[in-house]
Order: structure tokens, then C-alpha cells, then sequence
């Protein structure tokens, strides 16, 4: 079995359009990491009063420089710090941000705004749900944060999940989890990383399903598979060498692809950065007890479920049809079918299911992994309730195992008409 | 060692491709002819075990291929029609490809390889992409890959088509070698590649059998069917309305020797020739439009 696994993989590893998709991966990868990083900016007057607009590293650099103090585990008295000093611009210039002098904003508000954000989003008006002003918003009542911040989610989800008790009571569970103090460091969780590594994830679906596509039905189509099957190792032995190959080159493509990504962004912003509190990256109240880096791990490894279970699923269409461009449009608009159904969709219950069970559910444009870790939401399932990101990576691992064994089932009783 | 076909059919939707077909195959060369849509590919394709009969079953000594599975394929050799290789694959790399599916043990393999690409004038080209071959070279490839595990039964389809007549000659050579106790079946158009090596030949019209036997048995039922006669050139075009023209031979003084079947003498002066198989081929077959070595 090694032997053959070792012939097909140097097969397909041969061919060009492999090579030439994986060095095109790479590089969508490697551009990508620079593009997150390229998005960083920084405004601030320099000492003759001149405006300095940073981009890209050096922004990064003086963020990092200008965020330092607030650095560490964001405790009540920092909030409380953060709020007095607030109060002392409000109490001169007011509200408004343009009233304020651009050194007092960029000395003063700028380095604590990770924390106004914060509290901006906790403190809400209970009977409206609009936030409060920060004016409004004493340093000792922003001191309360953490008890205020459990309390916020949980008159969040009791109205947006009126008749379901048990999602607030999942969600709490899972909240007391979520360590507090919180932990702040700029960097990683302050950009788009994790939106660009979903998107990176994603075109790299969509890359390897070109690479799979073909590895079947190419062979139903040249009639090499013909002289295959006659082989004493050609039918379920040869699928499974086939599958296996297919799947272990993807994933090296894949594995090196998002290391690259990852190397490159988080040297960038600092490895450190890595620690912040998942809650002051995305939304402080939300109840994932994670830090920004573990997210992005969960992101990766559900990613990488994804991957397999769409490329198992692509491998299992191959095994079907007799032209390699006829499983890629299948394939790849199966990669674009969780979205479609988001966007065209009327969000509900049954349909979300299908979203998510998708083999390909856990990427996409505007539904993954990642932005149902963010989000808040709860799926139906008669009397239960399941948070969705359970959903995907269960629904992904089943299917890479059933697309794998419909995959060596199909090619085994194929017959060419 | 036998190979039984029995009662044999494939239907598709429209047509029945093969019908009834039932043959016993021993060891040796089989010439398996017919004219195009025959039928033959369907039969080899059912008895490599690609194509499921819509009834009938293939068995290999008395066990149905189907129960034999793997232990059928292991002593199993196939060249298709179409001969489907991996373009990015150099020759070597694909008879080592196809050498593992085979199940033949590494240390084996490159022996084989070697002597394979040796008996078939592969040497030379043993590194280049399959894809740059001429077509009788891929051909030969083909022919190779099949011959890897010394199968017991080799089903060869057009095994000479590309092939040049010297090639073709060197093939003869090497599967007439080969058959020692083993079955090849051989399916052609072209008679003369089976005519001296087949020890048996199955003719095959709409998909079923219509006659089995050695070459001189086939041969026996043109006697007296074949003639030849010399005849003015000008008058070629009228005789070729009324009789099946085998060949026809530039003479001195503006004639030509015509070789052909009929019943009866239909020419003036004509002569009972000896026949030979291809004659019987174009007897059989002369309502049909007949490919000759000449075509190829």
C-alpha cells in the first residue's frame, strides 16, 4: 500500500497544474498575510503639530508603542484609570470627538479606547438596547465591568432567545469559563486576521477541489481506468490509494499555505498579541472562553475539517462522473452553497442545518467557522439547542469519513457505459 | 486452464451489443474477429470484468470471475482499444505504477520492466513522457503494461492498430511466444495478424458467434469460393458491382489478376484459388463495409 501511495502521490505531484495551483496557493497565501498587515494604521501629530499617518508595520509598531500602557491583565482599577482619564477630557471638550484637540485625543483616548470599546458594548440602556454615553458612565460604575458584562449577555440572549432557557443556561455555563481579568496586548487580535485567514482557508478549498476534481474522472475519461481496474490492486485497494494520496497532498498544500499565512501575520503583530482575551478582539460579551490565539487555532482545526470533508466530497463526486470540469462546477458551487443559502436564505432553522452540514459549511464568504464563533447563535434540534459551532467541525469529521467510504464504494462498482 | 463464456449478453437501451454469447476459451491464440460494432469490445470488455452482462456470467475454471475477484485480475492482462495512459508519466514510471497495482514485488519489478521494454524495442525511450511517443510506440507501451504480471489470460483489443508492418510482425513473434499455455484472446481487424498465429479464431457479426474454429477449419468452408481471374483493367469497375473483390493485382498489357469470392464463377477464365482466412473475413462480412491490412 505504501509503495502505491508513494506512486500515485509522485503522479499527481507530477502534474503540472498541481504544481502550478500549489505555488499559486502559496502565493494568495503569502499576499494575504501582507495585506492584513499592510491594513494597519496609525494616526497622531508629531511634535511640531504636523499629522503623521502610519500604514503597514510601522503603524503596527506604533500602536504596539502607544498601547503599552494599557498592556496586561485589564483589571478594575485600569477600567476605572481608563474612565477617570475620560472623564477629565469630557469634562473639558466634551463629547464629541472633534471637539477634542487631536494631542489630547491621540495622548489621552487613543491609548485607552480598547477598553472604552469594551465597556461601550456592555454598558447598554436595559429597556432599549442602545449603548449608554460614556459620559454617562462614572469610573466606579465602569469598575463593575465584569459583573455588568455577565449581565448584558445575559439580557441578551434571554431576548433573543425568548422561549429557549437553555440557550442562556449553555451560554452562562460556557461564560463562567471565560477568565477574567481580561488579557490586552495590541497585535493579532486587533486586525483582520482572522477574517483573512478564514478567507485564506477558504480559497484554498477551492484551490485543492481543482486538484481533486480530476483524479477519478479524468481516468473514466482517457480510459486509463480501464486498464486500472483489470490490476489485481485496482478496484476498492487502488480507491483507497487514490483517496488517500489526494487527501495527504492537499493537506500538505493546505498545512503549508496556512503556516505561511500564520507566520507571516502573527510575526508581524507579534507573537504576544496571541494571548489577548478572545471578548476585547471580537465582542466583550461574548461567552467563548478563548484567547485570540486559541481561536485561531479552533479556526485552522476546523478549517482543516472543512478542507477534508469538502475534498472527500469533491474526490466522491469524481468517482461519479466521467468529466473532470463537470465535478469541478459541482464541487465548486458546493463551496458556494452555504453562502448562497445565507445570503438568499430566509435563516431558518432547517435551513441553517443544511448550511452548516454542508461538507463545505464551515467556509465561505460570509458564513464560517469563525464568524459563528463571534456570533451568537443557537440551532433547533427538537427540544435541544446546539450552539453552531459545534455543528460544523461534527458535521465535517462525519462526512470526510462518509464521503471517504462512498468515494472507494462508488469507484469500486464503477462501470464505463 | 479455461476460460468459459456462457450465454453471454449485454443490452443497452437501444441495441443488444452482444447476444447469447457462449465460447469456451483454452490455451492458446485466439483471433477474435468481426467487422466494426461487432460486438467485440463489449465481449472483451465483459470478460476483463469492466462491463456487468445483463445476463450470461464468465467463468475461469469454473468459478465465475465475479467470486474470483482479485485472484482473477492477479493473473489477468488487458489492453483496451484505447489505450489510456497518464500523460505526465515517462514510460518506466508507469510501468512501475502499474507494476505495484499488479501486485508484482519491487525487487521483481525492474527486472521485468527491463526485459519488457527489451522484448518490445522500449530501451531507448524507457525515460521519455508517454505522451511524446509515436503512436505504435505507445501502442507497445500498452501491450508492455499488460504483459507485466505473465497473466494467464491476455485479452488484447486492436493490439496492432499503429503499429508498423515490422512492429506488427515482432508482436506476432513475441504473443506466439508468449501463448504457451496460456489464452490470448486477440481482437482485430486486421486477419493477417491472427491468420498464422492463432490456433483458434472466433468470428463475431451483430453480436453473436458466427463461426469458431482453427484457421484451416474457417479456411475449409471457402473452398471452392475463392477465385482469381485476369481481367482488362477497364473492366474492373462493372465486375466489382456483382462479386466481393479480395484484391486486385496490376498484370503486363493492361490487366489485372482479380482475387475474389462467390459461389460461382463469375468472371470469364476464372480459377479456383486457395483460400485463406481473410477471404472467409470478407464472405462473412461482405454486406459490411470490411477493413483491410491495406487500410491500415
Amino acid at each position: 500500500m505504501k509503495r502505491m501511495i508513494a506512486l500515485e502521490l509522485k503522479r499527481v505531484a507530477k502534474t503540472r497544474s498541481t504544481w502550478m495551483i500549489a505555488m499559486g496557493a502559496l502565493l494568495l497565501s503569502v499576499i494575504m498575510a501582507l495585506l492584513v498587515t499592510s491594513f494597519a494604521r496609525h494616526w497622531n501629530i508629531d511634535e511640531n503639530g504636523m499629522d503623521v499617518r502610519l500604514t503597514g508595520r510601522d503603524a503596527i509598531q506604533a500602536n504596539q508603542e502607544m498601547l503599552k500602557p494599557i498592556e496586561g491583565g485589564l483589571t478594575p482599577e485600569k477600567i476605572q484609570a481608563a474612565f477617570a482619564t475620560y472623564h477629565e477630557v469630557y469634562e473639558i471638550y466634551g463629547a464629541k470627538i472633534e471637539d477634542i484637540p487631536k494631542e489630547v485625543y491621540y495622548q489621552k483616548i487613543a491609548p485607552i479606547n480598547p477598553i472604552l470599546n469594551g465597556v461601550r458594548e456592555v454598558y447598554v440602556d436595559k429597556s432599549t438596547g442602545i449603548p449608554i454615553p460614556l459620559y454617562e458612565i462614572s469610573p466606579e460604575e465602569a469598575a463593575n465591568f465584569y459583573e455588568q458584562r455577565t449581565e448584558r449577555l445575559d439580557s441578551y440572549l434571554s431576548y433573543e432567545y425568548k422561549d429557549s432557557p437553555d440557550v442562556v443556561r449553555q451560554a452562562l455555563a460556557m461564560n463562567e469559563k471565560v477568565k477574567a481579568p481580561f488579557y490586552y496586548v495590541y497585535g493579532v487580535g486587533s486586525s483582520d486576521t482572522s477574517d483573512y485567514l478564514t478567507f485564506c482557508i477558504f480559497l484554498l478549498v477551492m484551490l485543492c477541489t481543482v486538484i481533486a476534481a480530476p483524479i477519478f474522472s479524468a481516468d473514466y475519461q482517457t480510459g486509463a481506468d480501464d486498464i486500472l481496474r483489470c490490476t489485481k490492486h485496482g478496484r476498492w485497494r487502488l480507491a483507497v490509494v487514490k483517496l488517500l494520496s489526494a487527501i495527504l497532498l492537499t493537506t500538505g498544500i493546505f498545512a503549508i499555505c496556512v503556516t505561511a499565512f500564520i507566520l507571516i501575520s502573527y510575526a508581524v503583530f507579534g507573537w504576544d498579541s496571541l494571548k489577548t482575551t478572545f471578548q476585547l478582539a471580537f465582542s466583550a460579551i461574548s461567552f467563548v472562553p478563548l484567547t485570540v490565539g486559541e481561536a485561531n487555532k479552533l479556526i485552522v482545526f476546523c478549517g482543516l475539517l472543512t478542507f477534508l470533508a469538502t475534498i472527500c466530497f469533491t474526490l466522491f463526486l469524481s468517482t461519479k462522473f466521467t468529466n473532470p470540469i463537470t465535478v469541478l462546477g459541482l464541487a465548486l458551487g458546493g463551496c458556494l452553497l452555504p453562502t448562497i443559502l445565507l445570503l438568499a436564505g430566509s435563516g431558518a432553522n432547517i435551513e441553517n442545518w443544511i448550511r452548516l452540514c454542508l461538507p463545505s459549511g464551515g467556509i465561505g464568504l460570509k458564513n464560517s467557522f469563525f464568524y459563528e464563533l463571534v456570533d451568537f447563535n443557537f440551532l433547533s434540534l427538537g427540544s435541544m439547542k446546539i450552539w453552531t459551532p459545534y455543528i460544523i467541525p461534527v458535521a465535517a469529521g462525519i462526512e470526510s469519513v462518509l464521503f471517504f467510504i462512498l468515494a472507494v464504494r462508488s469507484y469500486s462498482r464503477h462501470e464505463a457505459a | 486452464m479455461e476460460l468459459t463464456i456462457q450465454e453471454l449478453t449485454k443490452r443497452y437501451k437501444d441495441k443488444t451489443a452482444v447476444d447469447n454469447v457462449s465460447l469456451t476459451l483454452t490455451p492458446g491464440v485466439w483471433g477474435l474477429l468481426g467487422a466494426n460494432g461487432a460486438g467485440k469490445t463489449t465481449l472483451m470488455r465483459m470478460v476483463a470484468g469492466i462491463l456487468t452482462p445483463t445476463s450470461g456470467k464468465v467463468q475461469y475454471d469454473g468459478v465465475e470471475i465475479k467470486t474470483l475477484g482479485e485472484a482473477y485480475r492477479d493473473v489477468f492482462g488487458y489492453l483496451p482499444q484505447v489505450f489510456g495512459f497518464y500523460p505526465e508519466f515517462t514510460v518506466a514510471d508507469y510501468l512501475q505504477y502499474m507494476a505495484a497495482l499488479k501486485g508484482l514485488p519491487k525487487k521483481e519489478t525492474d527486472t521485468k520492466i527491463d526485459e519488457l521494454l527489451h522484448t518490445l524495442t522500449l530501451a531507448d525511450v524507457r525515460n521519455k513522457h508517454i505522451r511524446k511517443l509515436s503512436g505504435g510506440m505507445q501502442r507497445r507501451v500498452g501491450i508492455a503494461q499488460a504483459l507485466l504480471n505473465d497473466p494467464d489470460i491476455l485479452i488484447l483489443d486492436e493490439p496492432t492498430s499503429g503499429l508498423d508492418p515490422g512492429e506488427r510482425i515482432r508482436f506476432r513473434n513475441i504473443i506466439s511466444e508468449f501463448a504457451q499455455q496460456r489464452i490470448v484472446l486477440i481482437s482485430t481487424h486486421i486477419v493477417s495478424d491472427v491468420e498464422y498465429i492463432a490456433n483458434r479464431n472466433t468470428i463475431m457479426k451483430d453480436g453473436q458467434i458466427i463461426a469458431v474454429g482453427t484457421t484451416d477449419e474457417l479456411v475449409k468452408k471457402m473452398d471452392g469460393k475463392v477465385w482469381q481471374s485476369t481481367i482488362p483493367a477497364e473492366q474492373l469497375h462493372h465486375y466489382e458491382r456483382s462479386v466481393r473483390v479480395v484484391t486486385v493485382r496490376n498484370e503486363e498489357g493492361g490487366n489485372v489478376l482479380v482475387r475474389y469470392v462467390s459461389e460461382s464463377q463469375s468472371l470469364p477464365d476464372s480459377q479456383i484459388a486457395v483460400p485463406r482466412l481473410e477471404d472467409l473475413y470478407l464472405w462473412l462480412f461482405r454486406s459490411e463495409e470490411a477493413v483491410k491490412e491495406d487500410a491500415e
